[in-house]
């Protein structure tokens, strides 16, 4: 079962994302902030992970830099997720490092489709539903 | 490089997160709802809609283009959200109603002070005029002062509800022309029917889509615009014929005033005259020529009604003043040929008329007359077997119809005691309810004969014809003059 790292410091947000993940076949991760989003990177091992861009502590550029910047975890791919799409942001999440990109409010398909795209990349699958 | 949370893009935020909440969980709940097997999902389906629509009105009224003014960020900084909530308050473009061809004043009578505003904001940037109540009670006592073109009712209302109201207005005369669209929720739907029922034209489901909204109160509004034109000329056809009827009655009096009085000396004159509408094409007199001569004349013009009136009224008075050029009035002859020059039909509306014009000699007890185109006059003479009636021929064309004809002069003697009889064709041409005609010999002459001395006989015949006819409405004019010559 893939497993996503969700990094989403809106309780709400993590609430329904990660049910409606796990409903289509993914093993969820949270984290809450920037900070646990790398400690969990490193140590949770996710397939993939969903970053939210606009985070306390730590905001989601700073922590997908810092995870891109460590060997360990730079294979990860990271999908940024911005409140949205306002012009700009897009060039901005993959400078940062991310390697994909989506806007809120999220359409399911579209995001599955993001995933799948990064897990197949990587050699991995999606869930099969 | 991180994110630049200007004060702006801070709100933006804070504002789409609880809606992107409501689409998420509605998805999610969606979704749900489909592994139960639940796929009517139109509700819900709805709320996605309306959030959505939410989300992007956020994007574009809070674009950081459309805030380029830097003291909204700063007061957006500063939490002063007063001067933001103005910037809202005016709405883009495309949501900017267009005005509406028909506007008018409208009631809206709703609880909900929300719901009021937010419509009375809608109707008048369609370009209409608002009042409002707050339930039927306060919108009867608004209705009793302010004049109103359309009502918006809401159904559900404390102390008097939208049914009760609208029994109201439906029931007052002064107010029932207003027409009335019923607000309600969809789950209301039987009660809006018995609005319906009772008189509401139309009804608005809530939440208001604009559309509808805009679409049923133009029609509403163009519908009343429309019955009050029709009732303003509805009004003014009620005026002019009013208007028409007092002046024919000023002109039916008129020409009953030109009729002369009864006379007792030197002869007993006594006369009935009934228009068959409110003019009628007969008139008649008599006047002394001179000191012994004295004429007595009835012409009776085809037709009825104004045009007729005018001509007969013409007519009688150029007899009356003695105004014909050349003509000696003695000779009745000629006053029936200079008639006829005057009175030529292709001049006078098509219309033309018959006479009979006798002049009376009290020296030689004699009467000369002639007739153009009318009935005899009769002469009732006493004799050693009963009264004889003698019909005064003098054959002659009718007035108007051809110039220059010549007509000829009769002279009859008049006996003492005798009684002379001038009338028009509508005291004989009477049509019995069989659709068979009075008849002049068979009919008409013998009562005469048989009732011919009654002092009251012009009434009396009239209401023999109208007895004969079955009816007080005689399709003709009836004139009828009685003259008693002394023993």
């Amino acid at each position: 079962m893939p497993k996503i790292l969700l990094v989403e410091d809106n309780e709400m947000n993590r609430d329904m994302l990660s049910r409606r993940l796990t409903r289509r076949g993914y093993e969820v991760v949270i984290a809450v902030d920037g900070q646990q989003g790398m400690d969990l990177a490193g140590s949770a091992a996710p397939d993939v992970i969903l970053m939210d861009m606009s985070l306390p502590v730590i905001d989601g550029w700073e922590a997908t830099r810092r995870i891109k910047a460590d060997p360990a975890t730079a294979p990860i791919p990271v999908i940024a997720l911005t409140a949205h799409a306002m012009s700009g942001d897009r060039e901005q999440a993959l400078a940062a490092g991310c390697d994909d990109y989506d806007t809120k409010p999220i359409e399911l398909d579209r995001l599955l489709g993001k995933i799948s795209a990064q897990l197949e990349r990587v050699g991995k699958s999606a869930p099969q539903n | 490089m991180p994110e630049e949370k200007s004060p702006l893009a801070r709100l933006r935020h804070d504002l789409r997160t609880p809606i992107n909440h409501i689409m998420g969980y509605s998805e999610l709940l969606a979704e749900d709802l489909a592994d139960r097997g639940v796929t009517d999902l139109d509700d819900l389906n709805r709320i996605t809609a309306a959030a959505r629509s939410l989300l992007d009105l956020i994007s574009e009224r809070l674009s950081d283009e459309a805030f380029s003014g830097i003291t909204l960020q700063e007061s957006i900084a500063a939490k002063d959200y007063t001067k933001v909530a103005g910037s809202l308050a005016t709405e883009p473009e495309e949501f900017t109603e267009q005005p509406s061809p028909f506007t008018g004043r409208i009631l809206i009578v709703d609880d909900q002070p929300e719901n009021r505003n937010v419509l009375a904001r809608r109707l008048e940037r369609q370009g209409h005029q608002t009042l409002q109540a707050e339930n039927g009670r306060h919108a009867l006592e608004l209705l009793a002062s302010e004049p109103c073109d359309l009502i918006l009712l809401d159904v559900m209302m404390p102390e008097m509800d939208g049914f009760t109201a609208l029994g109201r207005i439906k029931d007052d005369p002064a107010l029932r022309h207003i027409p009335v669209i019923m607000i309600s929720a969809l789950d209301e739907i039987e009660n809006v029917v018995r609005c319906i029922e009772r008189g509401a034209e139309d009804f608005l489901p809530k939440p208001f889509n604009p559309t509808l909204l805009r679409a049923r109160i133009g029609a509403s509004l163009e519908k009343k615009a429309f019955r009050d034109q029709e009732h303003a000329y509805l009004r003014r056809i009620e005026e002019t014929q009013k208007r028409l009827e007092e002046e024919l009655q000023e002109a039916a009096k008129y020409v009953v005033s030109i009729l002369p009085e009864p006379m007792d000396t030197p002869f007993r004159i006594r006369w009935t005259y009934h228009p068959s509408t409110e003019l009628g094409g007969d008139s008649f007199g008599y006047h002394w020529i001179d000191d012994t001569h004295f004429a007595v004349y009835l012409l009776d013009v085809c037709g009825h009604g104004v045009g007729a009136a005018l001509l007969s009224v013409a007519a009688i008075n150029v007899i009356r003043s003695g105004s014909l050029p050349d003509t000696d009035f003695l000779d009745p002859g000629q006053v029936l040929a200079g008639l006829n020059n005057t009175f030529q039909m292709e001049r006078h509306n098509n219309m033309y008329f018959t006479i009979w014009y006798g002049v009376y000699d009290t020296e030689s007890r004699t009467i000369r007359h002639a007739s153009g185109g009318h009935p005899p006059a009769l002469l009732l003479k006493p004799g050693d077997a009963g009264d004889q009636i003698e019909p005064l021929h003098a054959p002659g064309m009718l007035i108007g119809g051809m110039p220059d004809m010549t007509y000829q002069s009769a002279t009859t003697a008049v006996p003492p005691g005798s009684r002379l009889f001038v009338y028009c064709d509508g005291a004989y041409e009477i049509r019995r309810p069989d659709d068979s005609m009075l008849d002049f010999d068979r009919d008409f002459l013998p009562y005469l004969r048989e009732n011919g001395r009654n002092p009251a006989l012009p009434d009396q015949v009239l209401a023999w014809i109208r007895d004969v006819h079955r009816g007080e409405d005689l399709d003709d004019d009836y004139s009828f003059i009685a003259v008693d010559f002394p023993p």
